[in-house]
């Protein structure tokens, strides 16, 4: 069921005898135009395309290429280059203000993991201690199943109890082995305190820990070791302690990050530049503060950014122009595809202005009041807007003696709660496939079919 | 031109989805769906301030105000101006219209046998009958058995009160006794068939129009594959369980179209797993589910009222799918396990009453106000 994916550069496979100097140095800056994986001969294009489902290993050493992605079945491939390389080092333009700006200069993009992560085995001296504890825990269970009672585990007896029954081996000693194969690890809503024996997963791409009771740098520890994670979900924790992302660290294969709805206090994402590989970054419901944009703001390679609900801390109203928006921070994110800045008290939309390849864009509940003037969206198929004070949506419309829309591939427009209807008539957005706003036009409200004048209707 | 086109396309919506039926689905092959939706299965067509964390959805919900059950007026009898209560050749197509002298002296029996539509135009002093004729015209008798105004009863029966039988007075003095169901169908129609404009009525989903049965291998077209399982889950709990308001879907998944207000549900976690080859991009884990929905079914028409009888018909199915949740746990996609599953979803918001229909608002509120009130 996959889309085909845009035909790519034969040169992707350029046999490795050419030796003519110069041909070897129109293939390297091909190559990187092109974003072939030199090493692998492998398409950045195809590796993209692939990289969220966990259960698909892949390496991460793209070192960037201009082609954006496929979405996957169901979804339109859109294939084009644009001379990324080049722009990812620019400054995000700015947001369009009446008074000269100085120009933000946005962070480096964030330097990539060298090398593959050492595949480590746990240590026998951990094994044993983890037998000794899952032990405890299981009598302790058994002592509460007699007396219909819950069992009270301390932090490290539950963790142990949740492994062995995530296991589903007969005996304590067992465990290390049933565990160490497994890439995909579910421990979403376990009641857990710690990641001790954590370590035990040695092989763990995925580890979903949503809603859990995690909440110091202490109880995160034992992430430290898993060095082979591709995706991990902490959302839901109530990670209070400011110390607590800095466990995380080390995981710098990351790829996709989950840390909405904890209690993360605000600077507490400042290492976020040190997950250089990331591509989803989810932080739903959280504090953050303009120095946490900016570290988000350095992950160039996110593709998936989700920042709904979560409050910006500005800075006070003698800041520059470009930073009483914090969002614009993010202006180097030039390969998201999909976003979701919904409730954040966004004020306008021009960081996105280069987002090429966003496919989503939600920005509702916002003090939205006019869309960039330019928009670089030719992916761009979904746009929800609702709840916003727009006053224009002239953007969207086709360019003055041009008959295409300058977005051209979007199918939904959420406009609800916007009062709208005069400036969708006057923006002409009737080449639009489809878009909703609640107002009916006053003119059209009732038909009186087919009472009437039954033909009139039909025509 | 663009503007004639554009207005067109309500109106194609209506002939096609004018359709309703009592046969139960053919068995077509298995046809499995995974994928993120795209543009028309994106649960913003419907709702865009739904909760997409599967954590935070019910499980189950069963909406506070029951829909209520009635026919779906068959086409092939004539819709509207079949006289249902009448006996011998009931259907709409035979017999005479009745002049204002006849109306006058016919009796309450003859009069409580008339058709809703005859009756609403008598009511009005419009003895050109224009919505009999508007009936007659838009209704044969060898349309298929299954089309009606399914697509108007259902929004109806969640967009009205139920209303009472009562007695109405015309603008010539002749007491007209409606019953329950006269009105519902005036209701029906004027829901259904009244056009409004586009933004009026969305739609989820696209409408496989195929016999799967005669043809089984378009099972795996885009329109016959669709819903999408996780937009319908999204759009199931955010409507019945947050928003307390029934959801209307086309349960059938090939080319009969039966639309039902869905208004409970119970989901039945089975299990997570990774994510299935061809899931979202996004997923990070699928949880597979069981889901049984319960709708109001259509039944034949009625003098009194329904809900709470035996006769408020329901009906249940249960659906078999995966919904692949990301890294927050929201919903961005689904799977189909079961090879049942809804056709297509869709609003369409309460109309308003103007003109010819009027009067009908008047109705509906002295049926409901007391019973046996008269509209002035």
């Amino acid at each position: 069921m996959k889309t085909s994916r845009p035909s790519l550069p034969l040169m992707c496979q350029y046999p490795s005898s050419l030796v003519f100097p110069f041909v070897l140095a129109f293939l390297g800056a091909f190559t990187l135009l092109s974003g072939c994986d030199k090493a692998s001969g492998t398409p950045s294009s195809e590796r993209n395309t692939d990289v969220f489902p966990p259960r698909a290993p892949e390496q991460s050493n793209d070192t960037g290429s201009g082609r954006s992605v496929g979405k996957g079945r169901g979804q339109g491939v859109i294939a084009q280059r644009t001379p990324e390389l080049l722009s990812t080092v620019r400054p995000a333009p700015l947001a369009p203000t009446p008074e000269p700006e100085p120009v933000v200069v946005l962070p480096s993009p964030a330097p990539l993991p060298v090398g593959e992560p050492e595949v480590r085995t746990p240590s026998e001296a951990l094994v044993a201690s983890y037998t000794r504890t899952c032990e405890s825990a299981r009598q302790k269970a058994a002592a509460a199943r007699s007396t219909n009672q819950p069992p009270s585990f301390d932090a490290d007896e539950q963790t142990a109890f949740v492994l062995y029954e995530l296991a589903l081996v007969r005996g304590c000693n067992d465990v290390a082995a049933a565990l160490a194969p497994k890439e995909w690890i579910d421990l979403t809503g376990k009641q857990l305190r710690t990641t001790s024996f954590f370590e035990l997963l040695v092989n763990a791409r995925t580890l979903l820990l949503q809603r859990n009771l995690l909440s110091t740098q202490a109880s995160l520890e034992g992430l430290k070791a898993l060095r082979t994670l591709r995706s991990l979900s902490l959302s839901g924790n109530p990670l209070e302690d400011a110390e607590a992302f800095m466990a995380l660290s080390g995981l710098s294969w990351l790829k996709t990050l989950a840390l909405s709805d904890t209690s993360l206090p605000v600077d507490a994402l400042g290492t976020l530049a040190s997950f250089g590989a990331l591509e989803s970054l989810h932080l739903r419901n959280v504090r953050l503060s303009q120095k946490d944009v900016r570290s988000v703001g350095a992950l160039s390679r996110l593709k998936v950014l989700d920042v709904s609900g979560s409050l910006v801390t500005r800075l006070p109203t003698s800041a520059r122009a470009a930073e009483r928006e914090p969002l614009s921070l993010l202006g180097n994110l030039v390969r998201l595809r999909e976003v979701d800045l919904t409730s954040t008290g966004a004020t306008h939309l021009d960081f996105l202005t280069r987002a090429t390849r966003a496919v989503e864009i939600r920005a509702s509940g916002n003090a939205i009041t006019a869309l960039p003037e330019k928009p670089q969206w030719t992916s761009l198929q979904a746009l929800v807007l609702a709840e916003n004070p727009l006053s224009s949506l002239a953007p969207l419309a086709p360019a003055p003696g041009r008959s295409a829309n300058r977005v051209p591939a979007l199918r939904t427009l959420i406009l609800e709660g916007t009062g709208f209807d005069d400036v969708v008539t006057a923006s002409r957005l009737t080449s639009l496939s489809y878009f909703n706003y609640k107002k009916t036009p006053a003119a059209a409200a009732q038909r009186k079919c087919p009472l009437e004048d039954w033909d009139a209707c039909e025509s | 031109m663009a503007h004639r086109t554009a207005s067109r396309i309500p109106f194609a919506f209506v002939i096609v989805l004018t359709s309703c039926g009592a046969q139960p689905p053919p068995d077509a092959p298995l046809s499995r769906v995974h994928e993120a939706w795209d543009a028309a299965n994106a649960p913003a067509r419907l709702e865009w301030k739904v909760e997409r964390s599967f954590s935070k959805l019910p499980l189950t919900a069963k909406t506070s105000v029951t829909p209520w059950a009635d026919s779906y007026w068959p086409t092939y009898r004539g819709g509207l101006a079949w006289r249902w209560q009448a006996t011998g050749d009931t259907t709409s197509f035979g017999y005479n219209l009745y002049t204002r002298e006849q109306a006058k002296s016919l009796s309450p029996s003859q009069l409580t046998s008339l058709s809703p539509a005859e009756k609403y135009d008598i009511l009005q002093g419009r003895f050109d009958y224009p919505l009999v004729t508007a009936e007659r015209r838009r209704t044969k008798p060898d349309a298929e058995a299954w089309e009606g105004l399914c697509h108007g009863w259902a929004f109806a029966a969640v967009n009205f009160p139920e209303p009472k039988p009562l007695v109405a007075r015309s603008v010539d003095g002749i007491e007209i006794p409606f019953g329950s169901s006269d009105i519902k169908a005036l209701l029906t129609f004027y829901q259904g068939e009244t056009f409004t404009p586009a933004p009026a009525r969305r739609f989820l989903g696209l409408r496989c129009n195929v016999d799967l049965a005669e043809n089984p291998s378009a099972a795996t077209s885009r329109a016959c594959r669709d819903t999408n399982a996780g937009s319908f889950h999204l759009l199931l709990a955010n409507s019945l369980g947050r928003l307390d308001r029934p959801l209307i879907a086309d349960i059938t998944r090939d080319y009969e179209v039966w639309n039902h207000p869905l208004f409970a549900f119970r989901t039945q976690v089975l299990g997570s797993q990774p994510p299935s080859e061809g899931a979202s991009p996004r997923a990070v884990r699928e949880v597979r589910v069981s889901t049984r929905i319960e709708y109001v079914r259509e039944g034949n028409p009625r003098w009194e009222t329904s809900i709470g009888t035996p006769f408020n018909y329901t009906g249940s199915d249960v659906f078999l799918y995966r919904l692949e949740l990301d890294a927050d746990d929201a919903v961005v996609g689904g799977e189909w396990e079961s090879d049942a599953r809804p056709d297509f979803l869709w609003v369409h918001e309460r109309p308003k009453f103007t003109n010819y229909y009027a009067k009908l608002g008047e109705l509906l509120e002295a049926s409901t106000r007391s019973e046996g009130s008269r509209p002035e």
